[in-house]
């Protein structure tokens, strides 16, 4: 059984007496540990769509299941944020307290956690994230990478099977995205979470197990990295610009140079052209 | 590197970072109202020497004690200037149209100032020695007496607390905004009052805003971290209160009682 099923969801935000549909019909299954990218355009719905798989926004219409509870029934709100966690864009608006440790105990606190089991949890959290001994650090002495994966070890601190990214990297430089994502990449392949991860930068999408494509509200395409990040019609459609290496290779190919598989990464592209030779 | 913000938790393991924090934060009110009640001179020796005491006990260095007050001198003076020259015309020393400059105007001034400079100079002390959310604990420990008539405290603490921390980062947006609005012609440095003014004004409604934007993604952050006011919360630090608790209370409320005596003696008062 799926951790999360949405079955023709549909959201409307209400401006001024008209209703603007924000989703429309998305039917999506995610497994238990499997690692979802959504990529679109702003404006394409996928902030809304992960904000009801935290139960941050009611569903008006539709069905959906995280982590097998019935997210249409508002008695299970807190049972769901307890299930999903969600890492947002902004670091320095997720701290609500400028110690660390503070920081992580926040959730815990929420949940009734016990105060003599509070530093366990905390202490686990920045070891996940490759940040022991963070505990009494301010977070105004941190990169913008640390800041975030702090925000992720404040969300890993509460144990959640499910951890949604909300373009987590779009405020990073190129070494705090890569921090983040080598991040990602262990909670998924070591701590086994499902992650879904919101991102503008198609090349992050390849690390996911499955890509899925949000256009106008609507989900357009689903399947492997390998099959939706190289079909270049189907991303421009969207509006997106595919990875740096897929462009390479049509670009090599127009040429006349032609690479046996399509890379997805600037690495697979650079071992395609070393067989080359 | 960068430096640390005005105010900021140091972590540390001195008497005062141990001291409750319940205890804290009600020995700097009781501290805040000494300053204020303080109208001499020997009163304010002592409470200069108290400070100064807490300050070495705290293990924060002296500029980091003071360094609230650093961006405050134009202040001050400004302060001290106004006293001195408009406060008393009945003794002044001479007149000169509206001016009227005083020794009893400029001895208030000093007052104020060295009342402000102490206040900040001790709130400091308590925010560098306290983490954030334990002043929030604190601060809700300390007001739940109006939860009874049905004023939300615990939520108030959070908002302060919150509010408090989030002073730095708005700080750092206002700069940004400023440098902004100076690549697109501001006069911030213009010596004349009235262009400074046109030139600050176009600053506020960014700056509004993104406090705003920063409220509501930091509430969106929170609800989805679980929080749902104070009920059924834990707390990760509460620990009954020691010995040493009381007796950093009651020297508190000495030092307060010395300077309500001094205060009735009138000692080589000031004002």
């Amino acid at each position: 059984m799926p951790i999360i099923q949405a079955k023709n969801l549909s959201h409307s935000y209400g401006f001024e007496g008209k209703h603007n549909r924000s989703i429309e019909d998305i039917t999506l299954g995610v497994k238990k540990g499997e690692w979802i990218a959504i990529l679109g355009q702003n404006g394409s719905g996928k902030t809304t769509f992960v904000k009801h798989i935290n139960a941050l926004l009611p569903v008006q219409q539709g069905e959906l299941t995280v982590a097998g509870y019935d997210a249409t029934n508002p008695a299970n709100i807190w049972a769901i944020r307890q299930k999903c966690g969600m890492v947002f864009q902004d670091p320095n608006n997720q701290f609500v307290s400028s110690v660390i440790e503070e920081d992580l105990s926040f959730g815990l606190e929420n949940y009734g956690v016990p105060q003599s089991e509070i530093p366990g949890h905390v202490k686990r959290a920045l070891e996940i994230v490759g940040m022991p001994g963070f505990e009494m650090k301010s977070t105004h002495m941190l990169s913008g990478g640390q800041k975030q994966r702090i925000a992720i070890a404040g969300v890993l601190a509460i144990n959640p099977d499910i951890i949604v990214f909300d373009e987590a990297t779009a405020m990073l430089d190129p070494e705090g995205r890569q921090e983040v994502i080598g991040t990602i990449q262990r909670l998924h392949a070591e701590e086994g979470k499902t992650i879904i991860m919101i991102s503008h930068l198609v090349e992050e999408a390849v690390y996911a197990d499955r890509v899925v494509i949000f256009q106008q509200g609507r989900l357009v395409a689903e399947g492997t990295p390998e099959v939706v990040l190289s079909d270049v019609a189907l991303l421009s459609c969207a509006g997106l610009k595919p990875p740096m290496a897929v462009r390479a290779y049509h670009d090599l190919q127009s040429a006349g140079v032609h690479l046996p598989t399509i890379p997805l990464t600037n690495k697979a592209l650079v071992e395609a052209i070393c067989q080359l030779n | 590197m960068k430096s640390l913000p005005t105010g900021i938790f140091i972590p540390g393991d001195s008497p005062i970072h141990r001291l409750d924090s319940s205890i804290k934060l009600l020995a700097l009110f009781i501290t805040v109202v000494t300053i204020v009640l303080v109208n001499s001179f020997l009163g304010y020796v002592i409470m200069i020497l108290f400070i100064m005491m807490i300050a070495m006990l705290s293990g924060i260095s002296l500029p980091v004690a003071l360094n609230a007050t650093n961006k405050l001198y134009w202040f001050f003076i400004i302060i001290l200037l106004m006293n001195t020259f408009f406060y008393s015309p009945e003794d002044a020393w001479f007149s000169f149209w509206v001016f009227t400059p005083s020794m009893t105007g400029f001895t208030y001034g000093l007052t104020v100032v060295l009342r402000v400079f102490l206040a900040l100079v001790i709130s400091n002390i308590l925010t560098s020695t306290t983490p954030p959310m334990e002043i929030t604990h604190a601060l809700e420990h300390l007001i739940s007496p109006f939860s009874y008539v049905g004023i939300p405290t615990g939520q108030i603490a959070m908002i302060l607390s919150i509010a408090i921390q989030f002073i730095p980062t708005l700080a750092e947006e206002t700069d940004t905004i400023r440098k902004a609005q100076m690549t697109r012609g501001a006069r911030f440095d213009s010596k004349k009052i009235t262009q400074k003014a046109e030139a600050v004004l176009p600053m506020v409604i960014p700056i509004f805003l993104a406090a705003f934007k920063r409220a509501d993604e930091l509430s969106v952050a929170m609800e989805a971290r679980g929080y749902r006011g104070v009920s059924g919360r834990t707390k990760k630090s509460s620990r009954p209160l020691l010995v040493g608790d009381y007796g950093a209370l009651l020297i508190v409320l000495l030092v307060c009682l010395l300077q309500i005596a001094l205060r009735l003696i009138n000692l080589t008062r000031t004002y």
